[in-house]
């Protein structure tokens, strides 16, 4: 099985380390920063998709990953949409977008804070 | 993946020295870790005085080094090998600042812009009084500047700066503390908070998205009827809910509309012209009633004080300006801005459509619950004498309280959903409504309105209302709508009372409508910020149609009151 998770960040992280007990899981990660918290921590060692993820590029992005299952792992303020007022109103309704428009099943995961 | 860490201490300590200190700068860099913790250690070590003007001094005496490459990798014109751009990681550029260059820096981060403002204010407080102003007097003028620059610059943010404007009231002795938080509890505020909750309903249960669908499909794929669709719906939704998190809600439907043109150029341009008509629609739409912005709010607290004022007073001068405004706002937005894409399919959005099936239960209470409690506001005060009910029952705060607690009790939102509102704006209105007060208080108004009083009174009414609402509307950009609608509105209403031939309705909301159209700067509003921030409109587009579109905006709403006061409309 193939998953695709958004965000490399620690909601990501966490994710991940799960996702990486089970060796018959193949993990494909997209992130559009720069550093990643994943990475940092050593849990993978790069990010292989470097865009944001938006409706505009959500076609080439699962062209990219083939992925037979999305996992939404990032708050809003790592999305790479920058910081403004209702941001997270934003982030929230790219999200239900995203899940509306993909072929393949996409789950949010909830946002880890601190 | 293993790292060497630095030694945090010895870096905040400064006692890494040459080679040592780049080489834990370019470490500080990859490591989230050693980053925090270093933060950690300076805001630990930050609380000593001593310590903090040691560093200070020190600065003083040393170059800096500074990091750029974070900028230039934003920089489209920048350079770069190949072979350094597929390796990951780049060595940051450094620059020797000198080191007179690297103290003034550090005495601006030091000083900061809270420095600023109260520099700013205490320059107020030293100049010789200005005639006709009384010592009292000086110091509203003072709590003015102060207000005006911690709104303006925002040394923190803004909700925490709106609370800092009672505290330099009292502190600046032109009001008690009951005075300076009185205003925080007016029924306007709680009006547009309720209107917040309104908006978190509709969010959560995707009322909107599913109206702005149907509008596509409805409008047949030409791009002037679905530009003209979704401006309709953020326009619509303004009117009676938050108006930036209605352009947050639509402004991923328009890219899930821009998709479909497979020319990656075409689509970014389609994507701008839509975002831009969502955030200026949101805008206008706001004009219409008072819990449209928190400026018209500010303006409704301070009529309130002077005449019966209901929220159908307010719909019968905002209602034709945005019968005015909204065409000539997409007439023009569609005609300046070029896309080559003519029409679209409208399939897909009819699909989406299909696959939310049908109008849930809980979508058309929401509906209906909107509905009549959009009638309460408008009629309730008729109904409330001819039911003999008790006296502001179906006043506009209680009505909109009253359906927030209609939605709890079905448990269709509750307090967890209302958590992640911006609760910040109950303390902006609260407290431009106190500065308001405290400069009547203080004669601050009068003050003002003799100095604006030629400008006013010397050319004809139409020139006076063009230059006001030109005034307004340019400054919006800059400052926050509530902080102009603070200062301006007692200003224009001294000025009123001292001119029978001046109606104070006229330029009260002359002026408090034009805040609407700040349209040339992401500082203009939470929605220019918002499609500044995502990247969608670039600045400069943002700025050439914005400031055409303000300007065009200003002259059709003065000539519009103008021809309210003409035909005996106003006052």
């Amino acid at each position: 099985m193939r998953i695709l998770v958004i965000g490399a960040g620690r909601t990501g992280a966490k994710v991940l380390k799960q996702l990486r007990k089970n060796p018959l899981i193949e993990i494909i990660t997209a992130d559009p920063r720069q550093e990643h918290y994943a990475v940092d921590e050593g849990i993978i060692d790069q990010v292989d998709i470097h865009e944001v993820l938006t409706p505009l590029t959500l076609e080439t992005v699962l062209e990219q990953a083939q992925p037979d299952l999305v996992l939404l792992a990032m708050a809003t303020e790592d999305m790479g949409l920058g910081k403004a007022p209702g941001m997270d109103i934003l982030a929230g309704a790219l999200k239900e977008e995203l899940c509306a428009l993909s072929k393949v099943p996409v789950l949010e995961v909830a946002r880890v804070r601190g | 993946m293993t790292q060497r860490h630095i030694r945090v201490r010895d870096y905040v300590d400064g006692e890494l020295t040459g080679q040592a200190a780049r080489e834990a700068e370019v470490h500080l860099l990859r490591c989230r870790r050693c980053r925090q913790a270093v933060e950690a250690l300076q805001r630990h070590r930050g609380g000593s005085a001593a310590r903090v003007l040691g560093r200070f001094v020190k600065g003083l005496l040393r170059g800096e080094l500074v990091i750029v490459e974070p900028l230039l990798a934003k920089l489209r014109l920048s350079i770069r090998p190949q072979a350094e751009e597929s390796s990951g990681f780049r060595e940051p550029l450094r620059v020797l600042r000198p080191m007179v260059l690297s103290g003034v820096g550090r005495v601006w981060r030091f000083v900061g812009r809270f420095g600023l403002v109260l520099a700013m204010t205490g320059g107020v407080l030293l100049l010789p009084l200005p005639e006709g102003l009384s010592a009292a007097g000086q110091r509203g003028l003072a709590a003015f500047v102060f207000t005006a620059g911690v709104l303006a610059l925002e040394p923190v943010s803004l909700p925490i700066a709106a609370l800092m404007v009672p505290v330099a009231q009292v502190v600046l002795g032109i009001a008690t503390t009951p005075q300076s938080f009185e205003t925080f509890s007016r029924p306007v505020v709680f009006l547009i908070l309720a209107s917040l909750f309104l908006a978190e309903a509709l969010r959560k249960h995707g009322l909107t998205r599913r109206l702005a669908l149907a509008t596509i499909v409805a409008s047949g794929g030409g791009t002037g009827a679905l530009l003209l669709g979704l401006m309709s719906i953020s326009a619509l939704f303004s009117m009676w809910v938050g108006n930036t998190a209605t352009a947050a809600m639509l402004i991923p439907v328009a890219m899930t509309i821009s998709r479909q043109v497979t020319h990656k150029d075409e689509a970014a341009d389609l994507l701008a012209l839509l975002a831009l008509g969502i955030a200026y629609s949101a805008s206008v739409g706001g004009m219409v009633t008072i819990l449209g912005a928190a400026a018209n709010a500010v303006a409704s607290g301070f009529l309130s004080q002077l005449m019966p004022w209901t929220f159908l007073d307010w719909l019968k001068y905002g209602l034709p300006a945005f019968v005015v405004i909204f065409p000539l706002t997409w007439f023009l937005l569609y005609k300046l801005m070029p896309i080559t894409v003519v029409r679209l399919d409208v399939e897909p959005a009819r699909q989406q459509v299909m696959d939310m099936g049908p109008m849930s239960r809980v979508e058309g209470e929401i509906l209906v619950m909107l509905l009549v409690t959009a009638c309460l506001w408008v009629g309730g005060p008729f109904l409330e004498t001819a039911l003999g009910l008790p006296h502001t029952l179906f006043s506009a705060a209680l009505v909109a309280v009253m359906a927030v607690c209609y939605l709890a009790i079905r448990e269709i939102i509750d307090w967890e959903d209302l958590k992640g509102i911006s609760w910040g704006i109950f303390l902006i209105i609260g407290a431009g409504l106190s500065l308001g007060e405290a400069l009547v208080r203080t004669g601050v108004t009068e003050w003002f309105a003799l100095l604006i009083r030629p400008l006013v009174t010397g050319p004809s009414l139409l020139i006076t209302l063009m230059l006001l609402v030109t005034i307004s509307a340019l400054l919006t950009n800059l400052l926050n709508n509530t902080t102009i609608a603070a200062v301006f509105v007692p200003v224009l209403i001294a000025l009123a009372r001292d001119n029978p031939a001046l109606d104070p309705v006229l330029l009260v909301l002359s002026v408090t409508l034009a805040t609407t159209f700040g349209y040339s700067l992401p500082s203009a509003s939470g929605r220019m910020a918002l499609v500044s921030a995502t990247g969608i409109v670039p600045r400069g587009t943002m700025l050439r149609y914005g400031l055409l579109m303000t300007l065009v905006s200003s002259l059709v709403l003065a000539g519009l009151f103008y021809l309210f006061a003409r035909i005996g409309y106003v006052g």
